[in-house]
């Protein structure tokens, strides 16, 4: 979370991806680095153990999501 | 009765958003950039993949940081920054 | 999580102790236990124990805010501390937030690591530190409600809450307090604090975010080289951070152990070195998975064998606990030092 946010102090867009229940924790640091509402994906947990097809598909939800992110002006 | 707040601190001075500028994303160049978590790259190469279905891919690199715990080396940001329009981190768990 | 309050002073009326505890729970100020209450008279007795002591204090993550003297006494009040313990505190707190430390890191984690505090000098004296029999364990004051007040410290104040911030997947025992000193009269060596370039009579606080201490025991062995064996084989644990992490391990010899290797001749670099050299793991031991995953880091294999720590020296060895032929280790949340911070106000 500290890269994405990092990579937007430099002016350039991040979007960072994150699973389900760590989504309280990545709120809470963007506000605590003074960005409230920055924008992320967030896939089913878990990512770690899952077979490459199962990552195929996470990947697929995670482009979803990221598109209009990093389309917006 | 009065107590001492146990929670009571001074705010940090926090950081404020520097005007990102929106992406090209039909031609910017993007860094996938991975804490090195098991799978974190295999998603990311997803991704991109999925973006091979709209765009040239070439300019679409991945880079990983030793681990998930710890920031990223001096310089690593501001060398992607200089060098890419934007970034797809994965955190993952 | 709650932003910073403004407020360092709360009325909270007239409240006994039982309607205390339930507001100080729904507060969120609680590690379960219940609380003593921090009112305004007692923190000032705290707070005058580090009179003069004006050294800034850093951000303390993951809240980022700049922790006060008095919320910081509060909570060691809470702790059940008594007000000569708060320098103690406060030096622990400052180890914590040294940046090689990693705070953030270690709170963040989803390892079972605890802030280990290591006490040596002459504060163990003073305090009445346990650094014998059951060291580790419960029963004394100073160990129970030092290591308390900084873990309540770093919820309250730093904001790491269960679940929220200290994402831990299971936690430990150690995480409600983890607190001890060196046992420096019976060790047959010089003291933690003085290889660290310390002087004896400093009083000196270590921290490392670790896992509770793991036992070793050898009722067998009558010489040093095989106590060292028996540790080598403890520590050569494939599901160790150590195992692909940069960082240092703690062995905590217990006084005989300690004894019948000095005994034997051995120096405190020459044990490092003999555990350096015999706590790996072969990879047989290590899953193709893994194997793929750790090639990618910064730990080389060497002979075939991963090794726990960077070096000999990331082997921390000091003596502590009572009679009984049982030593410890302790892993630690992989990307950390040890710190060490002397008390300033002691």
């Amino acid at each position: 979370m500290h890269d994405g946010i990092s990579f937007e102090q430099l002016g350039k867009r991040a979007v960072v991806v994150c699973t389900e229940p760590f989504e309280v924790t990545v709120r809470n640091i963007a506000r605590m680095l003074g960005l409230p509402d920055y924008p992320f994906v967030m896939v089913e947990h878990p990512i770690g153990s899952r077979t490459l097809p199962e990552i195929k598909t996470l990947a697929e939800t995670a482009y979803a999501q990221a598109l209009p992110i990093l389309m917006e002006a | 009765m009065r107590i001492v707040n146990p929670a009571f601190g001074h705010e940090a001075p926090s950081t404020e958003r520097v005007g990102a500028n929106a992406v090209d994303w039909k031609h910017d160049p993007i860094i996938l950039f991975s804490n090195s978590k098991p799978n974190a790259k295999e998603l990311l190469e997803g991704v991109r993949d999925k973006m091979g279905a709209y765009r040239a891919t070439d300019n679409i690199d991945y880079i990983a940081k030793d681990t998930a715990a710890q920031g990223a080396p001096d310089g690593m940001y501001d060398a992607l920054a200089t060098k890419y329009r934007a970034a797809l981190l994965a955190i993952a768990d | 999580m709650e932003a910073a309050p403004d407020t360092e002073l709360l009325d909270i009326g007239d409240l006994d102790q039982a309607e205390w505890d339930e507001y100080a729970r729904a507060q969120g100020w609680s590690d379960g236990f219940p609380l003593v209450m921090p009112t305004e008279a007692v923190v000032e007795r705290f707070v005058a124990t580090c009179h003069g002591d004006n050294e800034p204090i850093p951000a303390m993550s993951p809240r980022r805010v700049i922790p006060t003297l008095q919320a910081m006494a509060a909570n060691a009040v809470m702790a059940g501390c008594r007000p000569e313990y708060f320098p103690a505190v406060l030096a622990a707190v400052r180890a914590v937030l040294t940046p090689e430390y990693n705070l953030h890191g270690s709170l963040a984690t989803t390892h079972s690591c605890a802030p280990m505090l290591l006490f040596n000098g002459p504060i163990r004296k003073t305090l009445d530190i346990n650094c014998s029999s059951n060291c580790f364990g419960q029963g004394r004051q100073a160990n129970a409600t030092i290591g308390r007040a900084l873990q309540l410290i770093l919820l309250n104040v730093g904001g790491a809450k269960p679940g929220v911030m200290d994402r831990s997947t299971q936690g430990s025992p150690a995480k409600y307090a983890f607190c001890f000193g060196e046992n420096e009269e019976e060790s047959p060596w010089e003291p933690f604090h003085v290889r660290r370039r310390f002087a004896a009579e400093d009083s000196v606080v270590t921290a490392m975010p670790g896992e509770a201490p793991h036992n070793i025991n050898d009722h067998g062995s009558n010489t040093g080289i095989g106590i060292l064996t028996t540790i080598a084989g403890t520590i050569s644990q494939v599901g160790a951070n150590t195992i692909y992490c940069n960082a240092p391990i703690f062995i905590v010899l217990g006084p005989e152990h300690a004894r019948t290797l000095h005994r034997d001749g051995w120096t405190i670099p020459d044990m490092q070195q003999d555990l350096y050299d015999r706590s790996a793991v072969h990879i047989s031991r290590v899953s193709a998975e893994n194997q793929e995953s750790y090639a990618s880091m910064d730990r080389p294999m060497a002979k075939d064998h991963y090794h726990m720590t960077p070096s000999p020296e990331d082997i921390l060895m000091l003596v502590a606990g009572g009679p009984g032929k049982h030593s410890a280790y302790i892993p630690p949340f992989g990307f950390t030092s040890a710190c060490s911070v002397r008390l300033s106000h002691v």
